[in-house]
C-alpha cells in the first residue's frame, strides 16, 4: 500500500489536533456517505491519524446536518444495487460537496450504521490515498484533496450547485392484490376485528392493522387495495397480512397479482419559491390557482408524475409506480424551483 | 347597507391587492368595488333564477348559469377551466391522503370529474353551432389570464420574502371558503329558487373574476391618465376621459351618476370609434361589444409596452373604478347588445 501523500498527512494531521474534543460524537449514526463505500472496503485499514482525522472531519460534516430521525432508510436494501453504485456515487460526490448548506445528508446510509462506519471510513479512507478512483472521501475535505478521478461513467450532473441536499420520503403507498376467491363480506365483517362494512354506502369491507399501520378496501370480487403504507415492502407485507387474515375466516385466499398502483413522496427544499415566476415559465405543466390550492400542480412528463409545490419550498409528488420515478423527478424539478427562489 | 358584511369586505380588499392593487387599497374603492360586485351577482341571481323558473326547476343549478353565460366565450372557457382544474385538484388531493381516498370511495365515486361531465352534458344540449364544444378543444392561450400571471410576476418579483408571503396568502382569500357569509351576503335566503352548492362555487367564482376584471380594467384606466411622451395617439383621446384626466382625482364624483349603470356617453361616438379603429391608441374605449375580449387583449398588450413600468405604489382610486365601468359600458358597435348578458336593465356583466 502506497504511503499517504505529504500533503493529506498534515491536513489530516492538523484536523486531528483541531477536532479532537469532539471526538465522542463518532458514536451517532453517521453520514450516509460510508455506505457508497460499502462496495470498495477491499483495503487495509492505514494508520490511525488520518483515520481518526478524517472521523472528525466527517464528524464535522455531520454537525452541519441534522436529525437523521426524518430520513427514510428503509428502501435501502433494494435501492442502491449494483446498477444504481456508480450514479450514486458520483451523485453522493457532488452533493457532500453542497451538504454543508443542507442540514440533512443527501446519501443514503444502512440502519446499523453507527460502528459500521468508523472502519468503513478508514478502509476508504486508506485507499485514497494510492489516488484510486471511486472514492468519495476526499471531496468532503474541498480544498485540500486531490481531485480523484472516477473511473466510473457517471450521469452527467448539470453543474454541482443544482444538486439537491434531499432525498425525497415516500408517505404512502397504495397497492392492490388479487385473492382468487369469492368473499362473503358480511362474514368477514362480523368476523374480523377491525373491520368495518356499511353496504349501503360502499361495497367494501374496510379493514385496518396495525402493523404495518394500513387499511384495506376488501371487495366481494377477492380484490383488495391497501393504502397507508411507507414503503413497497411494507404495502406487499400488509397486503399478505390482509391475505392471511381473510384466510384464517375460512376463506381459500391466494395472494397473486400484487402491484403498486401509487406512491406518495414529499420532500422540503428548503428555501421559499417564488411560483408565480415558475407558472410563467412553465406554463404548459404548471397550473396554479391559489384560491382554490395553495400548491402549484405540475405536471411532469418524464417521468410521468404529479408534484404538488409549495411557496415554503415543500413539494409532494404523487402518480408514480416505481421508486425511481419520484427520485427522478424530484432531480428534474430541484434546478427549476431552485432557479425561482425567493431569497 | 344592510348586506353588508366586514368578512366578506376583508376579503376583498385582500382579493384586490394580490390581484394588483396596492398593498393597502383605498377603502373608498373596495366599497365601490363591492357595490358593484354586489349588484352585478344580484342581478345575474335573478336572471338565473329567471332561466331556472322557465326549465321548472327547483334550484338554480351550474348549468343555468352556464347558460346566461354561453354568450362569451373567453369567459365561459375560463370558468370552464376553473372548474376543471376545481376537479383535478381533487383527485390528486384524494390520492395522496389515503383518509381522503376513503372518504370519496365511501360517498360515492361519482365525484371524480362531476364538474367537467355535468358542463360537458349541458353544452352539448344548448348547442346549435357546434362553438360550444369546440372550445373544449380550444388550446388558445387565455391572455386575460396571461396578462394577471405576468402581473403577479412583475409585482412577486420585486417583494422580499415576508411581504411575497403575506401576498401568498392574500391570493388564497376566496369568496368560497366563507360560503356561508357569502350566501347571507347575497342574500339567497329570499329568494324562492335557490342556487345549488355547484351554483354558489360559481357564483364565488364571478364575484373573484368581477374584483378581477375591475382591477385589471382599473389599472388600464389609471395608466392611461399618465401622459406618456411620444404617444402619437393622445390626439385621439375621447373628451370624457379628458374631463376626468384634468379633473383632480377627488372631484371624479361630480359628473357621474350610480356606477353600475349604464351612461349614455355624452360625447359624439366620432372620436371614440376612431381610436378604436386605431387599434394602437392605449387609451379610448377599452373591450365592449363583439371583440370585448379581443381588443382589450389588444390594447392591453400594447399599453405596458408603450408606457414601461406601472405606478405600483398607488392604490387605486374610485375614479379609476368608475371610469372603467362606464367604459365597459359603453356600447360600440351592432352586435354588443347580443355578445354579452345584456338583459333588461342592459347592464354589462363583468364577469359574463
Amino acid at each position: 500500500m502506497v504511503g499517504p501523500l505529504p500533503m493529506e498527512e498534515e491536513t489530516y494531521l492538523e484536523l486531528y489536533l483541531d477536532q479532537r474534543a469532539a471526538q465522542d460524537d463518532l458514536t451517532q449514526p453517521r453520514s450516509p456517505l460510508p455506505s457508497s463505500i460499502v462496495p470498495f472496503d477491499v483495503f487495509m485499514p492505514n494508520s490511525s491519524t488520518p483515520e481518526t482525522a478524517f472521523s472528525s472531519l466527517l464528524e464535522e460534516v455531520e454537525e452541519a446536518s441534522g436529525d437523521f430521525s426524518s430520513v427514510d432508510l428503509s428502501f435501502l436494501s433494494d435501492e442502491l444495487t449494483q446498477e444504481n453504485k456508480d450514479p450514486a456515487v458520483a451523485r453522493s460526490k457532488h452533493e457532500i460537496e453542497e451538504s454543508c448548506k443542507t442540514p440533512s445528508q443527501p446519501l443514503p446510509s444502512e440502519q446499523d450504521a453507527g460502528p459500521d462506519l468508523n472502519s468503513r471510513l478508514s478502509n476508504s479512507h486508506s485507499h485514497l490515498h494510492p489516488g484510486d478512483a471511486d472514492s468519495v472521501q476526499p471531496s468532503l475535505e474541498k480544498s485540500t484533496f486531490l481531485p480523484l478521478a472516477s473511473i466510473t461513467p457517471m450521469t452527467p450532473m448539470t453543474s454541482v450547485s443544482e444538486c439537491s441536499g434531499t432525498v425525497p420520503q415516500l408517505q404512502n403507498v397504495v397497492s392492490t392484490a388479487n385473492l382468487a376467491c369469492k368473499l362473503d363480506l358480511k362474514k368477514i365483517a362480523l368476523q374480523a376485528r377491525n373491520a368495518e362494512y356499511n353496504p349501503k354506502r360502499f361495497a367494501a369491507v374496510i379493514m385496518r392493522i396495525r402493523e404495518p399501520r394500513t387499511t384495506a378496501l376488501i371487495f366481494s370480487s377477492g380484490k383488495i387495495v391497501c393504502t397507508g403504507a411507507r414503503s413497497e415492502e411494507q404495502s406487499r407485507l400488509a397486503a399478505r397480512k390482509f391475505a392471511r387474515v381473510i384466510q384464517k375466516l375460512g376463506f381459500p385466499a391466494r395472494f397473486l397479482d400484487f402491484k403498486i398502483q401509487n406512491l406518495v413522496g414529499s420532500c422540503d427544499v428548503r428555501f421559499p419559491i417564488r411560483l408565480e415566476g415558475l407558472v410563467l415559465t412553465h406554463q404548459q405543466f404548471c397550473s396554479y390557482e391559489p384560491e382554490l390550492f395553495p400548491g402549484l400542480i405540475y405536471r411532469m412528463v418524464n417521468p410521468r408524475v404529479v408534484l404538488l409545490i409549495f411557496v415554503s419550498g415543500k413539494v409532494v409528488l404523487t402518480g408514480a409506480k416505481e421508486r425511481s420515478e419520484i427520485y427522478e423527478a424530484f432531480k428534474n424539478i430541484y434546478p427549476i424551483l431552485k432557479n425561482f427562489e425567493k431569497a | 347597507m344592510e348586506y353588508f358584511s366586514p368578512v366578506i369586505f376583508l376579503t376583498l380588499s385582500q382579493c384586490m391587492f394580490s390581484l394588483g392593487d396596492a398593498r393597502r387599497p383605498l377603502h373608498e374603492t373596495a366599497v365601490l368595488i363591492e357595490d358593484v360586485v354586489h349588484t352585478q351577482l344580484i342581478n345575474l341571481l335573478q336572471q338565473a333564477a329567471e332561466v331556472s323558473r322557465l326549465r321548472g326547476a327547483r334550484v338554480i343549478s351550474d348549468e343555468d348559469l352556464l347558460f346566461l353565460m354561453r354568450k362569451d366565450k373567453k369567459k365561459l372557457r375560463r370558468l370552464l377551466k376553473y372548474m376543471f382544474f376545481r376537479d383535478y385538484k381533487s383527485k390528486i388531493v384524494k390520492g395522496i391522503d389515503e383518509d381522503d381516498l376513503l372518504e370519496d370511495k365511501l360517498s360515492g365515486s361519482s365525484n371524480t370529474n362531476k364538474r367537467q361531465k355535468t358542463a360537458q352534458d349541458f353544452l352539448n344540449s344548448i348547442d346549435q353551432t357546434g362553438e360550444l364544444l369546440a372550445m373544449f378543444e380550444d388550446d388558445e392561450i387565455d391572455e386575460v389570464k396571461q396578462e394577471r400571471m405576468e402581473r403577479a410576476e412583475r409585482q412577486t418579483r420585486i417583494m422580499d420574502s415576508a411581504q411575497y408571503a403575506e401576498f401568498c396568502e392574500s391570493r388564497q382569500l376566496s369568496f368560497y371558503k366563507k360560503a356561508s357569509k357569502f350566501r347571507d351576503w347575497l342574500d339567497c335566503s329570499s329568494m324562492e329558487i335557490k342556487p345549488s352548492v355547484v351554483a354558489m362555487e360559481i357564483l364565488a367564482y364571478l364575484a373573484y373574476e368581477t374584483v378581477a376584471q375591475l382591477v385589471d380594467l382599473a389599472l388600464l384606466v389609471r395608466q392611461d391618465m399618465v401622459t406618456k411622451a411620444g404617444d402619437p395617439f393622445s390626439h385621439a383621446i375621447s373628451a370624457t376621459f379628458i374631463q376626468y384626466h384634468n379633473s383632480a382625482e377627488g372631484s371624479c364624483m361630480k359628473s357621474y351618476p350610480d356606477s353600475p349603470e349604464n351612461t349614455p356617453p355624452p360625447t359624439p361616438t366620432a372620436p371614440s370609434s376612431g381610436s378604436q379603429h386605431s387599434g394602437k391608441s392605449t387609451s379610448g374605449s377599452l373591450g365592449n361589444g363583439q371583440d370585448s375580449a379581443k381588443t382589450k387583449q389588444k390594447k392591453r398588450k400594447k399599453s405596458p409596452a408603450a408606457c414601461g413600468v406601472e405606478a405600483h405604489s398607488d392604490a387605486i382610486q374610485p375614479c379609476h373604478i368608475r371610469e372603467a365601468v362606464r367604459r365597459y359600458g359603453h356600447k360600440i358597435g351592432p352586435l354588443s347588445p347580443f355578445t354579452s348578458a345584456y338583459r333588461r336593465n342592459g347592464m354589462a356583466f363583468l364577469a359574463c
